[in-house]
């Protein structure tokens, strides 16, 4: 059913915004939002809001760090970047995703094998 | 795992920085909006729609900033903060309410921690030595209430005999018993002190586990003859006339004019006194001689540490089958000679447990009394804010919440009462602790520490729970309507809610009595107490501690000595008469072996034992003592020690019922003396115990003690003749230390402090309570009449008069008070009959005081119901008739 818009797992938008900023270099909360949905397409249901909600979470672990600037288009925004935990955290995180997907990815293949 | 540790800290801080935060976040956003407007307004949205399309995509500003903060701090923090802001608005808003409960439970908390800071210093913790509960205390034979020290103490024989063959103990120690006989003088540079000094068996601070501040214990040479002499330091001496001056180890003082070296100071943790002798001060310690003292007799205090494993039961009985053994060795012994081995602490305990534990609980029925009391006014408050409650649960409060909203007040509330209440425990433990001249071992360690934390916080728990939670376990949340009815109609409440709040008012009420009636028992003993017959006069004279120069070698010349005071006093007008003795009743007490001439005592009659004192020929008139038959010493026989003898009334009771003994001879101590004369007996161990037997000797009589207690019986009382009194003997010495100038009655004072201080607190506890139980019923009754307000109005229109209703109110007071005074008899008598080893001279069911109980409770709950009676008969029919 792709009319359908997929709700984000916990936790999914911690990973999204920490491979985000480390691809992009720093970003403010709106470009980290806008580079998401553009990204994820239109397949994902995306409170932007919740953007700032997921930022607090990763600064609160030391694995953001932000500061005050001015944005492309002369507007005043907060800035996110990555620090060096933040990237550690990435290599981390990313392997354990890929782990769970892994396990879920044999688990639907056998789950569709017995159906069958 | 660290990330998130760093996280939950980070939440905490936030928590405190909500203001700042949120303004971040809030510009944070206003830039995103404005941004997103920006990019919208370039796809060719206009400003309104790109404004709404916006926030669309934001996600509502509420919702943002919600999860925002739920995520960056922690909202159940948040939420207790809102629970506690309203309690307190709540709480404000009923000020009466909130200023009377603060002020009871602080009181009862405060006193509640006082005292289990007491119970906790004197009987719970451990005493401050290494490893005390092995530590145990060693008699020949079983303390008595009546005995004298000479039956608790042993020779210096005995002590190292059964240090040698006990196998139960891990190390024995002793300490000179009779220290108090004697003051020693050290010499500072800015003056003499005068000061009490106790001689240690040299190894009495390793084995009791004492270790020195500065320097060291004993060494072996220092307890033997010729050995050097060396003396230890008290704390107190040390910082407080001393300067704390650590450079004084190895240097020499003089301490009665001889030189001595200060090897070691105590710690600030060990007071000897407090432990060994409650009530006096002891400064100074020496390493005792055991060969020096051998044939003075039973002269130390034993204590003993027990190997690991060990029971005290078990010393004790190993300590029997050695003392057996040696008495067969020594047959001079004595048949009556055993061994006794109890736990140190209970020792130091015994005096004081039963009255302690008894003031424990008390002050928790204090405690109960309040709570109930705090508990029956929140009833009445819930009824009057059942509206609100309505109210609340309508517009969607959970029962829930509103369960921790109450549970909330009730801790905020008695929060606030614990901080005043730990205040007033804080103030009332430092006044205790320094309590003068009270002998409870331990009391100068009574001090507010952790125990006392914990007792707060467990009765602040305790009292705000139930303070909560009352008015919800009423039928608080009863369905909606009928609430909201109910309180617009006025009725009385619920018949249930009406039933509780009486049955705590009964409850406290029969608390109270309960209490009043032992508070009044122990006030009545107390004054038994002080009535007894002390066979001397304690009234209207002085006592002063004297020791005559030790250079003086004659007694003639310590007699002159004396005399030159004596005369000077005597030109004094209110000095009446000016006697010696160098042991006063209820302060030093030592007593030998007394038996008439030529009479053989079969072992298993006990050998008598006298208190003995030394007397001048002037003691008997200045002390106040009767004397029966026969004459005083003359000052000749006084002073030259004439092989006579002066007894009391019980001692020629106890020989020659019936007889004359004028002229009779005695064996006492070493020599054998003719009795001169006979007086009446005299309370020397202590108040409260029983009367012994009494021998006077004359003052000439050497022992080696050389220090005297001069009583000076005035004409005015002690204190307006004192300063005459000092004047005069200054003129005569000038140089005489006056710091012991003290009343007489001092002596007796420190005897009945005990009692005193259980009588007292306990008093206080009671009218504490019975006020409490007033408030109670007073509450009870206000609230019932002011509900029956519009019932009382339709009576009066249809014709009662106002003592009609004042009567109809004072009735229900006095069924509510006297279904709790005679709850409080009953438990009244049990209780006394509990603590009747606590009265002295009092029955437990002393008529006087339950009917003074009985009388008073009611009296004073028909006052404390009187107040609403009067107003509900002012009650205007007219204009109650119309409220409704």
């Amino acid at each position: 059913m792709p009319s359908s818009k997929l709700d984000l797992l916990q936790g999914t938008l911690d990973l999204m915004v920490l491979q985000t900023l480390s691809a992009m270099g720093p970003l403010h909360g709106y470009g980290l939002a806008r580079r998401i949905e553009q990204v994820s397409g239109d397949a994902l249901r995306l409170n932007q809001g919740t953007i700032y909600a997921a930022l607090t979470r990763l600064q609160q672990r030391d694995w953001i760090a932000s500061t005050w600037g001015i944005s492309d288009n002369n507007r005043r925004a907060k800035f996110y970047e990555l620090t060096a935990k933040g990237q550690r955290a990435l290599v981390e995180e990313t392997s354990s995703w890929e782990r769970l997907r892994s396990v879920m990815d044999r688990f639907l293949t056998v789950g569709e094998e017995a159906a069958s | 795992m660290t990330a998130e540790w760093r996280r939950g800290l980070r939440r905490l801080v936030a928590f405190f920085r909500k203001e700042p935060l949120d303004q971040e976040l809030d510009a944070e956003l206003a830039s995103h909006l404005e941004m997103a407007e920006d990019d919208l307004m370039a796809q060719g949205l206009s400003p309104e729609e790109a404004r709404r399309q916006a926030r669309i995509d934001l996600g509502g500003l509420g919702a943002v900033r919600e999860h925002h903060r739920d995520v960056r701090s922690l909202p159940f923090l948040d939420t207790l903060q809102q629970d506690v802001r309203l309690a307190w608005r709540t709480l404000l808003r009923d000020r009466g309410f909130t200023a009377v409960a603060v002020l009871v439970l602080a009181l009862s908390i405060g006193a509640t921690a006082t005292v289990y800071s007491v119970v906790d210093s004197i009987l719970l913790e451990p005493l401050p030595l290494h490893d005390p509960d092995r530590l145990t205390w060693i008699t020949n034979g079983p303390e008595l209430p009546g005995g004298g020290l000479s039956g608790i103490t042993s020779t210096s024989a005995v002590f190292q005999a059964w240090r040698e063959r006990s196998r139960s103990f891990e190390a024995m120690t002793a300490y000179f018993a009779f220290f108090d006989f004697d003051r020693r003088e050290l010499e500072l540079s800015d003056g003499a002190l005068r000061l009490t000094g106790v001689g240690v068996e040299k190894d009495f601070f390793s084995i009791l586990g004492v270790p020195m501040h500065v320097g060291r214990s004993f060494v072996d040479e220092e307890a033997l003859e010729g050995g050097p002499p060396a003396v230890i330091l008290g704390h107190d001496l040390w910082r407080e006339r001393l300067g704390a001056d650590r450079d004084i180890i190895g240097q020499s003082v003089l301490l009665d004019g001889e030189p001595i070296t200060v090897v070691g100071v105590l710690p600030a943790s060990f007071d000897f006194a407090s432990i060994f002798a409650p009530g006096s001060q002891v400064d100074l310690f020496t390493a005792l001689d055991l060969q020096r003292i051998e044939p003075w007799g039973n002269t130390v205090s034993v204590l003993g540490r027990l190997r690991p494993g060990v029971s005290a039961e078990q010393a004790h009985e190993e300590m029997l089958q050695v003392t057996e053994l040696l008495k067969e060795e020594q047959p001079e012994l004595g048949q009556g000679y055993g061994a006794h081995v109890v736990p140190l602490k209970e020792k130091t305990s015994r005096s004081s447990r039963q009255g302690l534990f008894f003031l424990l609980a008390c002050v928790g029925a204090v405690l109960a009394i309040a709570s109930a009391n705090i508990a029956g006014l929140q009833l009445a408050r819930a009824a009057n804010r059942r509206q609100e409650f309505a109210v609340r649960t309508a517009l969607g409060a959970g029962r829930g919440r509103l369960v921790r909203q109450l549970l909330t007040e009730g801790l905020v509330l008695a929060s606030v009462s614990a901080l005043l209440g730990g205040g007033l425990a804080y103030l009332a433990v430092h006044v205790i602790a320094r309590l003068p001249h009270t002998s409870l071992p331990l009391l100068e360690r009574v001090s507010l520490d952790g125990g006392s934390f914990l007792c707060i916080a467990v009765t602040t728990l305790f009292v705000g729970v139930i303070c909560g939670l009352t008015p919800v376990v009423q039928a608080s949340f009863p369905r909606l309507q009928e609430a909201l009815r109910d309180a617009a109609r006025g009725s009385t409440g619920g018949g249930w809610q009406a039933r509780a709040r009486s049955g705590l008012v009964v409850a406290e009420t029969a608390l109270a009595c309960m209490l009043l009636i032992a508070a009044s028992l122990l006030i009545r003993s107390f004054s038994q107490l002080l009535n007894v017959d002390l066979g001397f006069e304690p009234r209207q004279a002085l006592t002063l501690n004297v020791e005559p120069d030790a250079q003086m070698e004659s007694v003639d010349e310590v007699a002159a000595y004396f005399q030159r005071l004596r005369l000077g006093l005597e030109q004094q007008p209110e000095v009446t008469a000016v006697g010696l003795s160098d042991a006063l009743p209820l302060s030093h007490n030592r007593s030998w072996q007394v038996f008439p001439q030529g009479r053989v005592f079969a072992d298993d009659e006990g050998r008598p034992a006298a208190f003995v004192s030394r007397v001048d020929e002037h003691y008997f008139e200045a002390m106040g003592i009767e004397l029966i038959k026969g004459r005083a010493f003359t000052h000749e026989e006084a002073w030259q020690d004439a092989p006579s003898v002066i007894v009391n009334e019980s001692l020629v009771e106890f020989f020659w019922p019936g007889e004359d003994p004028i002229g009779n001879v005695i064996t006492i101590g070493l020599s054998e003396r003719s009795i001169l004369g006979v007086v009446r007996s005299v309370h020397h161990k202590g108040v409260d115990s029983a009367t012994g037997l009494d021998a006077y000797v004359p003052i000439g009589l050497q022992d080696g003690s050389n220090s005297f207690d001069m009583v000076i019986r005035t004409e005015r009382s002690p204190t307006q003749a004192a300063a005459g009194v000092r004047g005069a003997l200054l003129a005569a010495d000038a140089t005489l230390p006056m710091d012991d100038l003290r009343p007489l009655a001092w002596l007796v004072d420190r005897a009945v402090s005990p009692r005193r201080f259980v009588a007292s607190l306990l008093g206080g506890f009671a009218l504490f309570a019975v006020l409490l139980a007033c408030l109670g019923i007073y509450g009870v009754i206000a609230y019932t009449t002011g509900r029956r307000s519009r019932e009382i109005g339709v009576r009066m229109a249809l014709g009662a008069t106002s003592s009609d209703v004042q009567r109809a109110v004072l009735k229900d007071t006095l069924a509510l008070s006297s279904v709790g005074v005679l709850l409080g008899t009953v438990g009244g008598f049990a209780l006394a009959y509990a603590m009747r080893s606590l009265l002295f001279e009092v029955a437990p069911t002393d008529p006087a005081s339950f009917v003074v109980m009985l009388v008073g409770m009611v009296l004073v709950t028909l006052a404390a119901g009187s107040i609403p009676a009067r107003r509900a008969s002012r009650i205007e029919p007219s204009s109650t008739l119309r409220a409704g």
